[in-house]
């Protein structure tokens, strides 16, 4: 079957001509590492990489946002202004995606928060394809590799070029753009991947496990190694908890409210301002965060919170891997 | 679409401010055109101070009283702390009711237990006074009052109290843990106070609300003199922060205590772990 290719050389060419339209956002090198970051010079950005350090939540929940403003003056309370502006999120993995959908419905489900679904609006989702390294896991929490929901395009990767497939209108469009860029290839199927990070079953019936799991040893064999640091909350991408506190602009009346990323794996977190706290041992709040990715939450098509991106494995300051975690468990 | 900022308090005033207590102080709040509330007993709103914060406070007015509503605020935190300086003509920021309090359809018709420890009494007032209230007293049948606090000095709304002895449609028991000079009542925890109730087992509905460590034994007592776990009502406490089912703070599992309480029945919470 014929279809388009973006060659690999193209690649800066192709972001020069989203960024005529579009703020782009995409993955660019970092030390070792790699992050997020919107496109000044459309060489620095890369398809080719694992994982980023911070997952997209940071475009829509940023680590510290104001919600509010206040005046003590006037005595006025007020939403602050959200700028919507369209945005392409290019060379995106699946299971990113896929997590962006899950905080979609957090911030839906129930009371809607527009802070949070005006940042939503005009984006487009340009997805690659990736090779998982020895964290990644998503396969195991349903999603495999070549799975494309979502994306305006999604580019496969090749040898020595991307294969290229519009799936919404945004995408034809942005194809169009990109015509002189394409050449044609022939379809070659979808690279044959492997992960080396797999549950011992399927994400189907995980939920039943975890409500029989709630004195399982796992969760003190956990906790002995767990220092409640909270980088797990803060690199996964459907870790959406926050705190809110108010903050007075030095010398003027002017305020704001702010939220901010919180961690359940922190002792505070539920302490009420008499002094108790309601999941005070260590391994109680160990157990609140993975039944939160895996049985308590769920979206509407009852996925788990958690994408298998192995972030919080790859980042963990006490080398704990969440699979090993659920694999004594199943 | 236009979307309506739901972290925007609207500003309210402050029209009495009356010391209860060493701790707790009594505050009435009239909405812009003195809009009702629309609460339902047993409901909390989050309260804004200007520039210092927000926290969750229980109404302990009855939504029958109209044009203003009443909280009860022990000084503990920031907030609460900001909230006892203030004073009558002050405006503070209002966002609520949030939840879900008591729906008093389930309570027509049936006797009320009230079991209260310490400023557990907030909330429950807006229960108890829409029970006693003229209109509505007759839809109720029996009211049973336990109310307990540290000491004397502790009491809550006293001439409310003072009335509760003297009507004959409130059956109101009180103890005291320790006590003080001048105090000739009981002394002891709450839980003392049950063995001497009689109840009509069949018509009767429980509601407790008070400190943490209180719950498992008032229960344990309710269950021992033949309550069902679907007769009794708690009101819990949690960390509360957006009151919409968001910031994760108030979760016991995988509830939302902002959302489907702080009311509850026991029966619905009783299998999760974290809950009592």
């Amino acid at each position: 079957m014929a279809s388009k290719a973006l060659p690999k050389d193209k690649i800066p060419q192709a972001v020069s001509i989203l960024k005529k339209q579009y703020k782009v956002i995409g993955a660019t090198p970092k030390g070792k590492n790699f992050v997020f970051k919107e496109i000044e010079d459309p060489n620095e950005v890369t398809l080719d990489y694992n994982t980023t350090i911070l997952p997209l939540k940071k475009f829509f929940l940023p680590p510290r946002e104001v919600i509010v403003e206040f005046n003590l003056q006037s005595k006025e309370y007020r939403g602050e202004d959200i700028k919507v502006e369209p945005k392409v999120f290019f060379g995106i993995h699946n299971y990113e995606l896929q997590a962006v959908f899950r905080l979609d419905f957090a911030f839906k489900n129930g009371v809607s928060d527009e802070t949070y679904l005006k940042k939503r609006e005009k984006n487009v989702f340009i997805g690659v394809s990736y090779i998982p390294d020895d964290f990644h896991f998503s396969e195991s929490v349903g999603i495999p590799t070549d799975l494309k929901e979502g994306f305006d395009i999604f580019l496969t990767r090749y040898d020595s070029h991307y294969r290229v497939e519009a799936m919404t209108e945004k995408g034809r469009e942005i194809e169009n753009a990109w015509e002189e860029l394409l050449v044609p290839c022939d379809y070659e199927g979808d690279p044959v991947v492997h992960f080396k990070n797999k549950l011992k079953q399927s994400v189907a019936g995980i939920r039943e496990i975890f409500h029989g799991a709630y004195n399982h040893p796992i969760w003190k064999e956990t906790a002995r190694k767990c220092y409640s640091c909270g980088t797990c909350n803060l690199v996964c991408p459907t870790c959406y908890c926050f705190d809110v506190s108010d903050e007075v602009i030095l010398g003027t009346d002017k305020g704001v409210r702010a939220r901010r990323w919180d961690s359940c794996q922190a002792l505070v977190f539920t302490k009420v301002a008499g002094g108790d706290v309601f999941r005070e041992k260590r391994y109680d709040r160990v157990r609140h965060r993975m039944s939160r990715k895996f049985a308590y939450i769920m979206d509407e098509k009852d996925r788990p919170f958690c994408v298998g991106c192995g972030r919080c494995v790859r980042q963990c300051t006490a080398d704990i891997n969440i699979v090993d975690v659920m694999n004594a468990l199943l | 679409m236009e979307m309506k900022n739901i972290y925007v308090p609207e500003v309210a005033d402050l029209i009495k401010v009356e010391k209860m207590t060493e701790l707790e102080t009594f505050f009435e709040v009239k909405l812009p055109g003195g809009r009702d509330l629309g609460h339902e007993p047993g409901q909390f709103v989050q309260v804004s101070v200007f520039g210092v914060g927000e926290a969750p406070i229980s109404v302990s007015s009855t939504p029958l009283k109209k044009g203003s509503f009443e909280m009860v605020v022990r000084r503990v935190g920031n907030v609460t702390n900001a909230m006892h300086r203030l004073k009558a003509g002050d405006k503070l920021g209002i966002r609520g009711p949030f939840g879900h309090g008591f729906n008093m359809d389930e309570f027509a018709g049936k006797d009320i237990l009230v079991i209260a420890g310490g400023i557990g009494l907030v909330p429950l007032r807006s229960l108890i006074n829409t029970v006693i209230a003229e209109s509505e007293r007759k839809k109720y049948g029996r009211l049973i009052i336990l109310y307990g606090a540290k000491t004397k000095e502790e009491f809550l709304f006293r001439d409310e109290l003072g009335m509760w002895t003297e009507r004959d449609d409130i059956e109101y028991m009180v103890t005291v843990d320790r006590k003080t000079p001048g105090w000739e009542g009981r002394v002891g925890v709450i839980t003392t106070l049950i063995p001497d109730v009689k109840l009509d087992l069949k018509n009767t509905l429980a509601v407790i609300c008070g400190p943490p460590v209180m719950y498992k034994f008032v229960i344990l007592s309710l269950r021992s003199k033949g309550l069902k776990d679907n007769q009794i009502y708690v009101s819990l406490e949690r960390k509360m922060k957006c009151g919409v089912g968001k910031c994760g703070h108030c979760q016991i599992n995988n509830i939302y205590v902002c959302q489907e309480g702080p009311v509850f029945n026991y029966a619905r919470i009783e299998d999760l772990k974290e809950a009592i």
